[in-house]
């Protein structure tokens, strides 16, 4: 990555692992933490420009991206939330969240077999983050804690675009095999803060809020009176 | 052709060794008289026998209208515009120009990876970063670089109707005067050209010339490109001129098929 965060006045502070790792639910509690610690936070979000999620969403519905254009298309979005949404709150000073980052782009665009170097270099533009916290479920856990609750699988998510399985269930769950293999290394790579995600979630949280607290120092204070949008969970 | 990439191969996609296709590109600045060539280049090797196909940039069925209306709107930072580019170009090469090749055509493409990393480029995005980026792309049979000075390019661009507001770089350059901006930005792309020709291994075709005397060096070098595929059959022709007047006829069809194409997948979308 070309852009540390040191070179900005603000900090950033991301959250990776598989689907039904609990990640949402951990920075949601750190960002609401923060907020009642008086900091600026700003929680970004995958709200890209409307061109490139029109785009997406129509390769997604009509099923018309390969492993290449779904890697790419996704690093559009990234990009558009880089310049947009994450570069401007840090310049100002603020604690920027996000759920979801390039890791996850590594993760699962490598299990769709695009090449690692390549990979690295498209999002060599990616700012630096201050913590990338990386919650660890095995497989079964986190299959339990999905499927139990969700009606149906989406395409893409599944992985079905692979032929792994015609069985949505089962496709996702290889793909989600694939995947957690790939976070296993990238772990180690990017020298990730692994946090075991099957730990009682106050406990989790606590570990999250010790590990952030040395890096708050001299952040944006938010002002006295200032309104809050509190925004509901991200997706990549 | 033998398929070969810049850098890493299509993730997921199993080529043959050879494919029957041959890959030829025409590259140069807005107003060089791309599309003319292009036209004249498809007629002469229908004629000759060869199946053609013929594309240009922003086309690809996944983001070419999105590109359009981003265009219209320039609401993307530079980057993101960039990777846009680079998602519509994938598109097009996975579903339009690697069949196409496969099927055996004379896959013509009135731009390609050059002019995208060009104009990315001019807008300070980083050389190193684009051609790694583009990584991905086919290297051509034949790279053909119609290059024209600015002095030339100036009353081309004015007889086809002046300055457009992207190929003046307006979007960038915080020029208040359309024609500082265009000579500025149009001057800052040839640069760009000109620091790729090696790399990449143009070959330079001066366009500073009549169409038919640049059409006719364009058929001297694209003929032994694309003998092997039926020899004997593809000579060089001197009839540009009038092929030039049944391609506009050809042309004033495509463009109601086109529009028609639109309108259908226009009524399929909002549905």
């Amino acid at each position: 990555m070309t852009q540390p965060s040191q070179h900005y006045r603000g900090r950033l502070f991301v959250v990776e692992g598989i689907d039904g790792s609990g990640k949402s639910t951990q920075i949601n509690l750190l960002y609401k933490w923060l907020l009642s610690q008086g900091y600026s936070a700003f929680f970004s979000e995958w709200n890209s420009s409307p061109l490139v999620k029109r785009t997406t969403r129509r390769g997604k519905a009509r099923r018309l991206l390969t492993p290449l254009t779904f890697s790419l298309i996704h690093a559009t979005d990234f990009a558009d939330r880089t310049e947009r949404n994450i570069i401007p709150p840090l310049r100002a000073g603020a604690a920027v969240l996000a759920d979801r980052y390039i890791y996850t782009a590594f993760a699962r665009d490598v299990a769709r077999g695009c090449d690692p170097a390549w990979l690295r270099e498209l999002y060599s533009f990616a700012v630096q983050p201050t913590v990338a916290f990386y919650f660890r479920v095995p497989l079964e856990v986190a299959l339990e804690r999905l499927l139990s609750g969700r009606p149906e699988l989406k395409w893409y998510e599944a992985g079905m675009d692979l032929g792994l399985s015609d069985d949505p269930e089962e496709s996702f769950a290889l793909f989600q095999a694939r995947i957690l293999e790939q976070y296993d290394r990238l772990a180690q790579e990017y020298n990730l803060t692994v946090i075991d995600g099957t730990l009682p979630i106050g406990e989790q949280q606590r570990m999250v809020r010790d590990i952030v607290r040395p890096h708050l120092e001299g952040l944006l204070r938010r002002p006295e009176d200032a309104w809050v949008t509190i925004p509901a969970g991200g997706d990549f | 052709m033998r398929p070969e990439f810049y850098w890493v191969p299509l993730p997921g996609v199993q080529l043959e060794d050879e494919l029957p296709g041959k890959l030829i590109v025409l590259e140069g600045t807005d107003g060089v008289g791309r599309s003319t060539q292009t036209r004249l280049i498809r007629n002469w090797l229908e004629s000759s026998g060869l199946a053609v196909y013929d594309t240009g940039l922003t086309r690809s069925n996944l983001a070419g209208r999105h590109i359009q209306e981003a265009k219209e709107g320039h609401t993307m930072g530079r980057r993101t515009q960039c990777l846009f580019y680079a998602t519509d170009f994938a598109d097009r090469l996975e579903n339009e120009i690697v069949p196409a090749l496969r099927a055996g055509y004379v896959v013509l493409t009135d731009r390609y990876i050059y002019s995208l990393m060009a104009r990315s480029a001019v807008r300070g995005v980083e050389r190193d970063w684009l051609r790694r980026l583009y990584g991905f792309a086919l290297k051509p049979d034949l790279i053909l670089y119609l290059s024209v000075s600015l002095e030339k390019l100036l009353p081309r661009v004015l007889a086809s109707g002046g300055f457009d507001y992207w190929e003046s770089g307006m979007d960038f350059l915080g020029e208040e005067d359309m024609y500082e901006a265009f000579v500025k930005y149009q001057g800052a792309l040839l640069r760009e050209f000109e620091l790729m020709t090696d790399e990449y291994g143009f070959t330079v075709v001066d366009a500073n010339r009549s169409i038919k005397s640049v059409f006719a060096d364009l058929q001297d070098l694209i003929q032994p490109v694309v003998m092997d595929m039926i020899p004997g059959q593809v000579v060089p022709t001197e009839f540009a001129a009038q092929m030039l007047q049944v391609e506009e006829r050809l042309a004033d069809r495509r463009s109601v098929a086109d529009t028609l194409r639109d309108f259908f997948s226009s009524l399929l979308e909002d549905a």
